[in-house]
């Protein structure tokens, strides 16, 4: 694609500003901004890439899936419930350790080469599809705590511990954060061609080797985001208690 | 034998509870009356260790609250909500709960005769709960908590959604507790009639203080 047929498309954003500016939605500012911040992003990673591909150094590949991991574990912190502390370093850990196993899986089993061009893509999507059913876990956690206080209350004033108290708010709050995946992963192929699927036939690949890939795209997204938000909410819901098994909320 | 020694509750700016002492002995029978907003609730809460006073110290049998397991403390200090709160889909899922709790098998025979008891011996153990009235779960919710006889009872007004004929069958179990089995109970009430009655000591609650305290019987 060429810089002229680039800019050429982005007329097609003249079409939701003059919807904003007609509905009065207030959005056209805020559309002008997130194009602008994405544009310099994917600039700014465009040569960043370039950089670690045309290096080769495993290190570089490493630190900059662990620069990822640290923008994601980041970027969960306006959903950390209240009652929950360091919830930058339990994202983080969660992450760290779903992106491992993932990616570890992934590469013992052939699925995967330690190429960069394959590490940084495929993390990226690990962590950001981790990143977002950490987001959702956070927000229904502290939501089933707040809604459902007395029901746990009812179950400790019988004589149960935290993990049973609450268990069917931890229960609904993990189910919540991976539904969105597995919905996706229904879907495939008849809702939507997944980006990267997509990504890989423009760019030339035969459609049975791209769906190949694809499917192990599945496989590790759903195994990353129920590892993650596992890990998450099991940390975090024991900060609704005190060390009296009292709600602190 | 239970003890609150100057209980102070207090989470923000004005005490809900103040400077409150009391003895309940084992056994014992003690109704709880006095307004709404009295701290009379509060006062249940603080009992069921479920939260702690921001000064003073409770006690059971002299240990201070702090010495023992909170899980320990609630299966023998039970204290059941003003609202009734069930568990689940079904009666079973209610009723086994307390078995859940100390990993035991849920003992169907003491369920189905407490069901029987409670006038709810129309439905079977998986029955779904979900339409049921309010006077229903309020006595679901009072079974769950016989199916093992705790020391205490803390009850917050029980039987409020039930009419006369199933709140004499309430009273009339817990109380079979009571005689048979030790059972002391602390019961929140705005029935006069009920608290003269039944109980052996009834406290006057307001403005979170105990404002009177009588022997009955």
């Amino acid at each position: 694609m060429s810089m002229t047929s680039l800019i050429f498309a982005s007329s097609l954003l003249i079409i939701p500003i003059i919807v904003s500016y007609k509905q009065q939605l207030d959005l056209s500012k805020d559309m002008i901004i997130s194009v602008l911040r994405a544009i310099i992003q994917l600039i700014i990673v465009g040569y960043i890439l370039t950089f670690v591909f045309e290096a080769r150094q495993p290190i570089i590949v490493i630190t900059l899936v662990f620069i990822i991991l640290i923008n994601a574990a980041l970027n969960t912190r306006k959903r950390v419930p209240n009652a929950v502390k360091h919830g930058f370093w339990i994202s983080l850990f969660a992450l760290v350790i779903s992106t491992s196993i993932t990616m570890t899986i992934l590469i013992l089993t052939g699925a995967l080469h330690f190429k960069v061009n394959e590490i940084i893509p495929v993390s990226g999507m690990v962590i950001s599809n981790a990143m977002i059913a950490i987001n959702i876990g956070y927000t229904n956690l502290e939501k089933a705590f707040t809604q459902q206080r007395m029901e746990i209350e009812a179950k400790l004033s019988l004589g149960a511990l935290p993990h049973l108290a609450s268990k069917t708010q931890i229960q609904d709050t993990m189910k919540m954060a991976v539904i969105p995946t597995i919905d996706s992963a229904k879907t495939l192929g008849i809702v939507a061609l997944p980006g990267m699927m997509s990504g890989l036939i423009i760019a030339g690949t035969p459609p049975l080797e791209a769906i190949r890939f694809q499917i192990m795209v599945t496989f590790m997204l759903l195994s990353a985001t129920m590892i993650a938000t596992m890990i998450a909410i099991f940390i975090s819901y024991k900060q609704f208690y005190n060390k009296r098994h009292q709600l602190n909320i | 034998m239970l003890e609150l020694k100057n209980i102070t509750f207090q989470p923000n700016s004005s005490p809900i509870l103040s400077h409150i002492n009391l003895t309940i002995n084992e056994g014992e029978t003690v109704s709880i009356i006095g307004p709404s907003g009295s701290g009379k609730s509060t006062l249940l809460r603080l009992m069921a260790d479920l939260i702690s006073p921001t000064d003073g110290q409770c006690y059971l049998n002299g240990e201070s609250y702090i010495n023992y397991k909170p899980e320990q403390l609630r299966q023998t200090i039970s204290y059941c909500p003003q609202t009734p709160i069930i568990f689940g889909e079904t009666i079973l899922d209610n009723v086994s709960f307390p078995a859940k709790v100390r990993k035991e098998k849920c003992d169907i025979k003491r369920a189905n005769y407490l069901l029987t008891a409670f006038n709810l011996s129309q439905y079977d153990l998986n029955t779904n709960v979900s339409r049921f009235s309010g006077g229903e779960k309020q006595r679901l919710a009072i079974i769950r908590q016989l199916m093992y006889v705790p020391k205490f009872l803390l009850l917050d007004e029980a039987t409020s959604a039930l009419d006369h004929h199933n709140q004499q069958l309430v009273e009339q179990e817990i109380f079979k507790c009571h005689k048979e089995k030790g059972l002391g109970i602390i019961w929140i009430t705005h029935d006069i009639k009920q608290s003269t009655r039944l109980f052996s000591r009834r406290l006057t609650i307001e403005k979170g203080k105990i404002s009177n305290e009588e022997v009955i019987k």
